[in-house]
């Protein structure tokens, strides 16, 4: 097996964190462009606010649009009465479903603007334009609708009830379709017949607002060259855009071309809002013929994008008294709202990890989506993990406190380890995915004095009358938590993980990468540039990017599920690895050299090597060419093309989908998280103070970004831990912006400890596996069992707000 | 809506001038922290014509000593009156007040005239000024007119001052030079967060620990600010000790629930109040040691 190599990254103490990963570098591997921490190729024009974002987009006779929206949760339509708006000055466009030329039922069965009936608070029922913004928004309200109300399901519990109203009544019911997920292995009753202690249990999440900083902006004009539509904006997947849009028109794909504008973060959200914002634009630009422009309010993202879906977790476990799980059992309803884009590949992939990063002879996990007529659900960071590792930690601990073990003792007997076979069948091969959980339990641990801690404060928590309330004035509580997940890296199972880039050396030796992954803030360019030029030996401020265009990049899926370093960092390799050796065959011949046939064979030594913006010969490093001398002679006088395609897929992945057994990603990643917290028993108010955590990715391209995209997940475990919640009182959404959508701010943000481990061997380009989501979902889980530590309570919902944190339940 | 004139004046006297021509069509803007959230909201007063702007009258600036008053100029950006070592002096609760509001943004464009004219409930320098008894200096066409903070606020956003008035000044007699104040605001985060509950205390103890003065009020409890004067009356004259302390904190939640009724809310504020009145006492007041009782 590989060894791991453990880089410690305190973020608050180390400004020069990203130095120590060169220093420690495996003595085999020596990088030149990878696993070190460059600038990012974009963060100029961002830290001076040179780039444009999508409410920054501004076209020759632009008008404005504006929804109007739905105030009941479900309703038939009976008319829309526009004479008044059509009346207010400025007034140029309307469209109604009436209007759209081509299906009104995008993927998922998102409408473009509702048709017969609206199904939740927000869903589109026009949409106005008008020569400027305000005129737009006055002449949406004059739009009247009238509506006949219709009964509503507006919880998972009303829409499985028996003869419940459907939110979609050409169903049966109101599961969604193919978001039932299995994941049976073993025998539950055989491993409960084993069992001395069975816990049964219930842990619940609400939904959760993406939040990004910038709300969803779309522009969309008539193309000025050929025959089509041009649509810019915030927009996290141009594909997804693209094909729902030209079946809205009516058009083939190649007539509509997305842009995507720099992203003010996206975090999976800038999805389902924008293809549906997108869409009736171009309603509206191919009906008027001019670009119409849409920016929404923060109080219009709130209502109309995508929220985390909440979760209702029904577990039941057992375990003999030693500590040693025997079953697991699991019923999961995730709610899906109005439509659905998600549910099915969101419970994939919640099958796979319900039953946590541990070894358990016996799982029965069913994971359900229900369509409720409410606020719909979206990818959000993390997929599934946040809901089911807060569950599954939580049920943990509650397990180890009932076999009298402490929660790092119960968690090392039972955790996964290298050779060890998963709920799915698959077994984490050793050689491949070297299953490093012991190794990082006991590094957050012996980092924070777990153990010790942790006694301390059980023991003051068990002592009687510690949190009198009669006591006026009680002192601070301490409590410290700990959880641990793995995660399938890329989409694994959940389909086609395909990545695609196109590389273009220069003649002047300068590289330009068009890449399928889309930039959003996590920087996917730089690490993708650093790929590329650790293959051809270029320096970084010789590498650009074309933007995403979907006329120009290639077509190869959403950026999703942490991919774009796995999928789409290996087809930059790939593509990389042609170009050079095409520069190498032109090469061996002006240095006068015969070319390593097999340099793989030959302990990885080439003949020539490519670095510092030259081409050598090993044996003779004298013997050199400059990069663009190099690429200059191709181009000119031997007709080598240096534009090179990569794709990659990795492996296939054979699963059974009617039991969820086979082979459900391509490698894992791992993690585990302590939380240290205080708590103020006369409040409720939870103070995270520290948070610990290592995570085992394989390899850092870019040890910065790496630990800017984990610190940024942690603090929105963070929130979803103890503060974010929205509050849907019947359907309508209360929390419709920042005053009342808690959301962490800088000063929130505790001391943070981050240890990387990596590992060599894995599929991703140099080992990397990607770290965009895991970094999430260890915050709340380890924050709800600080919270137990401290207190002797449990609380099975999120958020650990100050209600529940004092009385246990929520206000209302 | 009708299209909005702004006006810019220089002087008090040109600002009372034109507020009271215009009366109810003008509305001063300040640092406009609340003002443009109306707008963007669209909850101004339906008969605004006219936004006068008010941030840059020099007279309504600064924090001056008068004697034995503390007189703060309307336009006194919140920033400034966290850092002013007068009232660091003076009224530090007031200093931790304005240091809680909002980010420093907010904090730097936001004044003590907007705070207390918007009169929202969690509005944060209003429980400090109610333990200062604050006055509020209203000038207009017909003169100048001095209400203690008390009566200024009338109802849930709701206060005395007439259209054709403006807020000038805010003072207050300087506190006994042993009192001690004490602030304390509940966020569900550290910044940009309104008080889920806040409190102030001010308290003077005679040289035996009597208490000599004694003044509370909570913020976010009740539909208008108030003075808990049950709770002051009950502690004033007497020592204080752990017993009476936690006498004090049960009335001060009792007379909020007689205030509000019974709410939604209620379960988490009762015991949640009572515990910060508590912690509010034990912080202002000296417990003498009991000579043990054998
Ligand atoms: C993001 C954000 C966070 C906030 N956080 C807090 C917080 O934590 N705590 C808190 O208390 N408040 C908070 N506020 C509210 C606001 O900042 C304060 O109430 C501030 O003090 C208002 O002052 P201003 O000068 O900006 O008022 P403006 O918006 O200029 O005016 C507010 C009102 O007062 C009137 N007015 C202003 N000055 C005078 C005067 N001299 N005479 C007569 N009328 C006058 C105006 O006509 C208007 O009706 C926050 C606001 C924002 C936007």
């Amino acid at each position: 097996m590989n060894p791991t190599k453990q880089v410690n990254q305190n973020t608050n103490q180390n400004p020069d964190q990203g130095k120590l990963l060169q220093t420690d570098a495996s003595p085999e591997i020596s990088f030149k462009a990878v696993n070190k921490s460059f600038a990012r190729l974009d963060g100029y024009e961002k830290v001076t606010g040179r780039v444009a974002f999508g409410a920054d987009i501004s076209k020759y006779r632009q008008i404005y649009a504006v929804n109007v929206l739905s105030p009941l949760a479900h309703a038939k339509i009976m008319q829309i009465d526009l004479s008044q708006a059509m009346k207010v000055p400025g007034f140029t466009a309307a469209a109604t479903a009436a209007d759209v030329p081509g299906s009104n039922s995008m993927f998922g069965r998102f409408p473009v603007l509702a048709a017969e009936e609206v199904k939740f608070i927000g869903d589109g029922v026009a949409v106005i334009a008008a020569e400027t913004r305000e005129a737009a928004v006055l002449a949406a309200s004059l739009v009247k609708v009238t509506y006949r109300e219709l009964p509503a399901v507006l919880t998972v519990k009303e829409a499985l009830a028996p003869e419940a109203p459907r939110v979609h009544p050409d169903l049966e019911d109101n599961h969604i379709e193919h978001s039932h997920h299995k994941m049976y292995s073993g025998n539950v009753e055989t491993g409960f017949s084993q069992a001395d202690i069975i816990l049964e249990r219930d842990y619940t999440t609400g939904f959760a607002y993406t939040g990004y900083i910038e709300p969803e902006a779309v522009a969309v004009y008539p193309d000025p060259g050929r025959n089509g539509i041009v649509i810019e904006g915030t927009i996290q997947n141009p594909y997804s855009v693209r094909e729902n849009v030209a079946a809205a028109l009516g058009v083939p794909m190649n007539h509509v071309r997305v842009i995507q504008t720099a992203i003010g973060g996206s975090f999976g959200g800038k999805d389902e809002s924008v293809i549906v914002m997108a869409a009736r634009c171009a309603v509206l630009a191919a009906k008027t013929r001019r670009p119409v422009k849409m920016v929404l309010s923060r109080e219009e993202s709130s209502r109309i994008g995508g929220k985390r879906h909440p979760y209702f977790s029904h577990y039941r476990i057992g375990a003999t008294r030693d500590g040693t799980i025997t079953a697991i059992e699991d019923t999961v309803y995730a709610q899906g709202g109005a439509y659905n884009k998600q549910a099915m590949f969101l419970n994939w992939r919640g099958s796979v990890h319900a039953a946590g990063p541990y070894r358990i002879p016996h799982v029965k996990t069913d994971i359900y989506g229900v369509y409720t007529h409410t606020l719909y659900g979206t990818a959000y960071r993390g997929f599934s993990a946040p809901q089911l590792v807060f569950a599954v930690e939580s049920l943990i601990d509650e397990l180890a406190e009932a076999c009298r073990l402490d929660p790092l003792e119960f968690r090392l007997r039972n955790c996964l380890k290298p050779g060890d076979t998963i709920p799915s069948g698959q077994t984490l091969d050793p050689e491949k995915m070297p299953a490093n959980l012991r190794e990082i339990l006991l590094a957050v641990t012996d980092k924070t004095g777990f153990k010790k801690k942790w006694q301390e404060n059980r023991i003051r928590a068990i002592q009687p009358g510690h949190q009198n309330l009669k006591q006026l004035t009680p002192q601070q509580l301490s409590g410290i938590g700990l959880s641990a997940t793995y995660r399938g890296a890329g989409l694994g199972g959940e389909g086609l993980d395909t990545g695609a880039a196109v590389l273009t050396l220069d003649r002047d030796g300068y590289l330009n990468i068009q890449s399928s992954s889309t930039e959003m803030g996590q920087g996917i360019r730089t690490a993708h540039a650093q790929i590329a030029a650790e293959v051809l030996g270029i320096s970084m401020d010789r590498v650009s990017f074309s933007p995403t265009d979907t006329s120009i990049t290639l077509d190869a899926g959403p950026t999703v599920a942490s991919r774009g370093i796995l999928s789409g960092g290996n087809a930059v390799k790939i593509a990389a690895e042609k170009i050079r050796a095409r520069l190498a065959s032109a090469a061996v011949e002006i240095l006068g050299c015969t070319r390593n046939p097999h340099p793989s064979r030959n302990g990885g030594k080439e003949a020539l090597e490519f670095s510092n913006d030259t081409v050598y010969l090993s044996a003779c490093p004298e013997n050199s060419i400059s990069l663009t001398e190099l690429a200059m002679e191709c181009h000119r006088n031997r007709g080598i093309p240096l534009t090179a395609q990569g794709w990659f897929t990795p492996e296939p992945e054979k699963l059974d989908h009617a039991t969820g057994q086979g082979n459900a990603y391509p490698t894992y990643l791992f993690g585990a998280a302590v939380a240290e917290i205080t708590l103020d028993p006369g409040t409720g108010k939870i103070s995270v103070k520290k948070i610990t955590a290592a995570y085992e990715l394989g390899r850092a391209v870019n040890p910065d970004i790496v630990i800017g995209q984990l610190t940024g997940s942690i603090m929105q475990g963070l929130g979803y831990g103890i503060m974010e919640e929205i509050d849907v009182r019947s359907g309508a959404l209360q929390t419709l912006n920042f005053d009342e959508y808690m959301l962490p701010g800088v000063m929130d943000l505790p001391e943070v400890d981050i240890l990387l481990y990596e590992t060599d061997s894995n599929v991703g380009p140099y080992g990397a596996k990607g770290i965009g989501e895991i970094g999430i979902e260890l915050i709340a889980p380890a924050i709800a069992n600080a919270f137990f530590n401290a207190t002797g309570r449990r609380i099975r919902e999120l958020p650990l707000n100050f209600e529940r944190a004092l009385l246990g339940k929520a206000l209302r | 809506m009708k299209p909005l004139a702004i006006l810019q004046p220089e002087t008090i006297s040109e600002v009372i001038a034109v507020i009271d021509e215009y009366d109810n069509r003008a509305l001063c803007i300040a640092g406009a922290t609340d003002v443009m959230i109306a707008l963007r909201n669209r909850e101004l007063p339906e008969a605004t014509e006219l936004l006068v702007d008010i941030s840059r009258i020099a007279e309504l600036q600064g924090i001056r000593e008068d004697e034995n008053l503390i007189k703060i100029a309307a336009g006194t950006t919140h920033t400034e009156i966290e850092q002013d070592p007068l009232l660091q002096h003076y009224a530090p609760c007031l200093c931790a007040a304005a240091r809680s509001i909002g980010s420093p943004q907010i904090r730097n464009r936001g004044t003590m005239g907007g705070n207390i004219v918007t009169a929202a409930q969690c509005a944060d320098t209003i429980p400090p000024l109610m333990v200062l008894s604050a006055e509020i200096v209203l000038v207009s066409r017909c003169g100048t007119r001095i209400l203690p903070i008390e009566e200024f606020f009338t109802g849930p956003k709701k206060t005395a001052r007439r259209n054709n008035e403006l807020v000038t000044e805010i003072r207050f007699a300087k506190p006994p030079p042993n009192a001690r104040g004490y602030f304390y605001k509940l966020m569900r985060k550290e910044t940009v967060a309104k008080a889920r509950i806040s409190i102030a205390a001010l308290a003077e103890q005679s040289l035996d620990g009597t208490i000599s003065l004694l003044r509370l009020s909570p913020g976010s409890v009740t539909p208008r600010p108030r003075r808990f004067y049950p709770v002051e009356q009950l502690l004033e004259g007497r020592k204080p000790d752990e017993h009476l302390i936690e006498e004090a904190a049960g009335k001060t939640a009792e007379i909020m629930v007689s205030i509000t009724g019974r709410r939604w809310s209620t379960p988490y504020k009762e015991p949640v109040l009572r515990t910060l009145a508590a912690r509010a006492l034990k912080e202002i007041l000296t417990i003498e040691e009991q000579p043990h009782v054998q």
